[in-house]
């Protein structure tokens, strides 16, 4: 397996206080990252260093092999899909034009944003008809699915998913669960996905990440995660679901 | 009279023999501009090449052999045995490409370990005394313009149709073209030998065939006719004029016979008498000075005019009064046919447009719940923008731009645009045309309608106004006033290509095509303005005369603090590159440069994370506080002034 993303010895302070320390972190082509943590934990710290939304103090962090801060920023976010919670869509433009906004970013003609546009309705189980709808047209689930759609449209190789379901009921969680899962299964993509949820980690996760106060409490996939929990933290989380 | 070593070859040669005789002909003929003359060894190495006995490769290794010192060689066989050489290489390669750079790229190729500056403009002002202009001197291109005078001729000739000419138009236009492209001189020695083979090479990717003796057996006419497309002396009664290149150009391009004296282009300028000898002028039209003025070049141009920064808007405002400025068109700009041409395709949106262009006023509905948006900008040349780094069209595109980015930075949608052109009575209607273009054309990527507008001309520079007309929904245009504390401060894209573009525009460079595209055609981002205005942007501004600038004006306005961690903003691979190969800092352009068009404006932080993060940065943060910009330099803050990078003092 390849690696994609790695942090050495990242560190990073807000106001002289470390919000994550001295964090070594490998991601392979294809994981199925979900990191768990409460909130403070320093789980979006993380996440947002990937796109360089945070730039850290300390160490470095590397993508498709590359320093973060030797590329360029913004090229670089148009190659990584990021959906946040909340649907993070734009009011006053439809659900096609949403879809396809990085890809028009990027130059893409229009006759093949409009391909982009269906193509990725049918993966998160939309009907092609919502396309000219406005946001606020749709249900909080739909909505969520357009977001997946966006983030997702240009084909990223890294889709960074800051708790995407957190705002929407148990039946619609479920649902937008199982479409992310064929996402992944359907796709080479990997998918960093914060969550503070334990089930949902294990649902969705081929790795997990186990942060608290800052730093890494475990990592390891699923199944090492689920049946030898590193420490007392984890293993209280892992309780939890049973 | 010594007889010619290669018309044997182009007489009954082979084709490829016939090619390399001329090649060899032309090349060895072309010193003579200089004075100079190949020496007899070289000649016996050409027959040889011309022969296929030794190849060009073979004969360079002779002749480096041949001349020991090949550095700076004080005999100047030498040179021209060398050169000579290289002509002829030049000369029977195919490729080309007809830019600035290949113009360069020639020189130094003729000229490398000849002169120590081959391939680079020269970095002093210069005059030469001319035989013919009884030892006064052509106004050569003056030093700081040198680089951008250089792309601009090539732009233009780039961009020129041909279509619809005859031969003797198409003939005058060339050598209107050559004769502005030598009068740059922009290098040091060389200029006309490498004006030439930039020129025959140019005259092949025509169609034409170049192959006959003009250039070899009368390079020396070729550099006087030159001289004299460019010489002018009011006071003597002596204007510029092409006649003479012109006989030259029939003579080589359509096989003609014109007697090619340059006795007949000597200007005797100390006697007071008529100055200018017509004596022999075979085709027996003794010409007059008004006829010889007649024939001068036509479309003259002012290059003696830099860009301006497009900094100084002050007198966008100003409007010219002064009825003597304005006159009716003259029948070489026919208003009505050029209004008629100008006015087609100009509705790009019709949902809200009643009437447009054709009567008293346009007529135009409004979506509901909105509030108007009006602005307007003026372009004048010679303050914001010369010929000689702007083409028409992108002059056009740029006031387009200009116009709608300050709708953008209400977040707002733009819809029409009315236009004013003011223009000098000797510009062509192409420019006029292409000017309106360039206009049409951004007017139609953004659903702009043009509904309205005056063509006039004027005794004065060419001036063109437009205003463009938008709408914001009710109660949400974003002003630079409402920055509030704790928001974050936001950008859009990268900062400082168009400064880049201009500089490496300006340089002749081809390594920044982004740069230089975002300089000549900037994009307004009306959609980042709206999804700003949607997502609860408090304030904005667009980046016209940069970062520095904009934010000085937010925080004057909201009366803030605004504090920016200058280390996030995202660095575009081209200023990164640019400005490491001046030594100069990445921020500096991004600070100070102006005309980028993006939108800089302040956000409540909880919404920060909702801008999408392909097009949107986040910057800093507001405070409040005094009216100020500062920014983390090394752990301390610095006051960033209005007037950017440069001014930065401790907080």
């Amino acid at each position: 397996m390849n690696q994609i993303i790695e942090y050495k010895h990242i560190g990073k302070s807000y106001q002289g206080k470390w919000v994550v320390r001295d964090c070594n972190l490998s991601i392979n082509e294809g994981d199925f990252l979900c990191i768990v943590g409460t909130s403070g934990s320093g789980k979006t710290t993380l996440l947002k260093m990937i796109n360089g939304l945070i730039v850290p103090d300390e160490g470095d962090i590397t993508i498709f092999g590359t320093r973060v801060i030797d590329q360029d920023i913004i090229s670089l976010r148009r190659k990584i899909g990021y959906a946040i919670q909340g649907d993070g869509l734009f009011p006053h433009m439809t659900v096609a034009d949403n879809i396809g906004y990085v890809p028009k970013l990027d130059g893409v003609p229009r006759g093949e944003v409009d391909t982009i546009v269906d193509r990725m309705l049918s993966l998160v189980g939309l009907p092609l008809d919502s396309k000219e709808k406005y946001p606020k047209e749709l249900s909080g689930g739909q909505q969520q699915r357009v977001g997946i759609a966006r983030a997702y449209a240009n084909s990223p190789k890294i889709l960074l998913m800051d708790e995407p379901f957190g705002a929407v009921d148990s039946i619609t969680r479920y649902q937008l669960q199982e479409d992310l899962k064929k996402i992944h299964k359907q796709t080479d993509c990997t998918i960093v996905f914060i969550t503070h949820d334990m089930h949902e980690a294990f649902k969705l996760g081929t790795h997990i990440l186990v942060m608290h106060e800052g730093k890494i409490q475990q990592y390891g996939t699923t199944e090492e995660v689920k049946n030898h929990p590193s420490n007392d933290y984890v293993k209280q989380l892992v309780e939890m679901t049973r | 009279m010594h007889k010619d070593p290669f018309e044997e070859y182009i007489r009954q040669g082979e084709s490829n023999q016939y090619e390399k005789a001329q090649a060899w002909k032309t090349a060895i003929g072309l010193q003579a501009v200089d004075g100079l003359t190949p020496s007899a060894y070289l000649v016996e190495l050409a027959k040889k090449n011309i022969e296929g006995e030794m190849s060009l490769q073979a004969l360079h290794t002779l002749l480096e052999n041949y001349y020991e010192s090949y550095q700076n060689p004080k005999d100047r066989t030498a040179e021209a045995d060398i050169v000579s050489l290289r002509i002829s290489e030049l000369l029977l390669e195919k490729a080309f490409s007809f830019t600035p750079s290949e113009y360069l790229s020639i020189h130094r190729r003729l000229f490398t370990d000849i002169y120590p500056y081959a391939g680079t403009m020269r970095n002093y002002n210069m005059t030469k005394k001319e035989w013919i202009l009884d030892g006064d001197t052509v106004t050569y291109g003056s030093v700081s313009e040198l680089g951008a005078t250089l792309l601009y001729d090539i732009e233009q000739e780039k961009s020129f149709s041909y279509a619809n000419l005859d031969m003797s138009e198409s003939i005058h236009h060339l050598a209107t073209f050559v004769a502005k492209l030598w009068q740059i001189h922009v290098f040091g020695e060389g200029n006309t030998r490498t004006t030439a083979v930039f020129f025959i090479k140019y005259l092949r990717t025509l169609g034409f065939t170049v192959t006959n003796d003009m250039f070899a057996n009368h390079a020396w006419y070729f550099r006087n006719a030159l001289v004299r497309a460019n010489y002018q002396n009011l006071k003597l009664g002596v204007y510029r004029t092409t006649e003479y290149l012109e006989r030259f150009l029939r003579n080589v391009l359509l096989d003609e016979d014109h007697v090619l004296s340059n006795r007949s282009m000597h200007i005797h300028n100390g006697n007071g008498k008529n100055n200018i000898n017509n004596t022999d002028d075979t085709n027996g039209n003794n010409k007059s000075n008004n006829n010889l003025r007649e024939s001068s070049i036509e479309y003259t141009i002012d290059r003696d005019t830099m860009l301006q920064d497009n900094v100084n808007k002050d007198i966008k405002y100003t409007i010219e009064s002064n009825s003597n400025v304005c006159k009716p068109m003259t029948p070489r700009l026919d208003e009505f046919a050029l209004i008629d041409k100008l006015t087609q395709h100009t509705i790009n949106d019709s949902t809200y447009v009643k009437v447009g262009v054709g009567d008293d006023c346009a007529v135009y509905d409004t979506p509901h719940d909105v509030d108007q948006l009006v602005s307007t900008d003026m372009m004048v040349e010679g303050v914001h923008f010369s010929e000689s780094t702007t083409s028409p069209f992108d002059v056009g595109y740029r006031l387009g731009a200009a116009n709608i980015s300050d709708i953008a930075a209400m977040g707002g949608t733009p819809r029409h645009m009315v236009v004013s052109i003011a223009v000098p009575k000797e510009r062509h209607t192409a420019y006029v045309e292409a000017v309106y273009n360039g206009l049409r054309n951004i007017c139609a990527d953004y659903d702009v309608n043009i509904i309205g507008g005056d063509t006039v001309s004027t005794e004065g520079p060419f001036v063109i106004s437009a205003t463009v007309f938008g709408d914001v929904p009710k109660h949400q245009s974003v002003l630079r006033s409402g920055a509030q504390d704790s928001d974050a401060v936001f950008i859009t894209n990268y900062l400082g290509l168009s400064y880049v573009g201009l500089l490496s525009l300006l340089e002749g460079s081809k390594e920044y095509p982004v740069s230089q595209s975002v300089h000549q055609r900037p994009i307004p981002h009306v959609e980042c303005g709206i999804i700003a205005r949607d997502l609860g942007a408090t304030s904005m501004n667009d980046i016209s005369d940069g970062l520095s600038s904009e934010l000085n004006e937010i925080a004057k306005a909201s009366q803030v603090t605004i504090y920016v961690d200058e280390s996030t903003l995202p660095i575009h691979p081209e200023v990164q590159a640019y400005c490491e190969s001046k030594d100069m800092s990445p921020y500096f352009p991004m600070w100070t440069g102006g005309e980028d068009f993006q939108l800089v404006g302040t956000i409540p932080a909880e919404k920060a994370d909702s801008l999408p993060s392909e097009t949107f940065t986040i910057i800093g943060y507001v405070k409040a506080g005094s009216a100020q910009v500062l920014v983390d330099r090394d752990g301390q803050w610095m006051t960033v002034e209005p007037k950017g990078y440069n001014h930065l003092s401790k907080a």
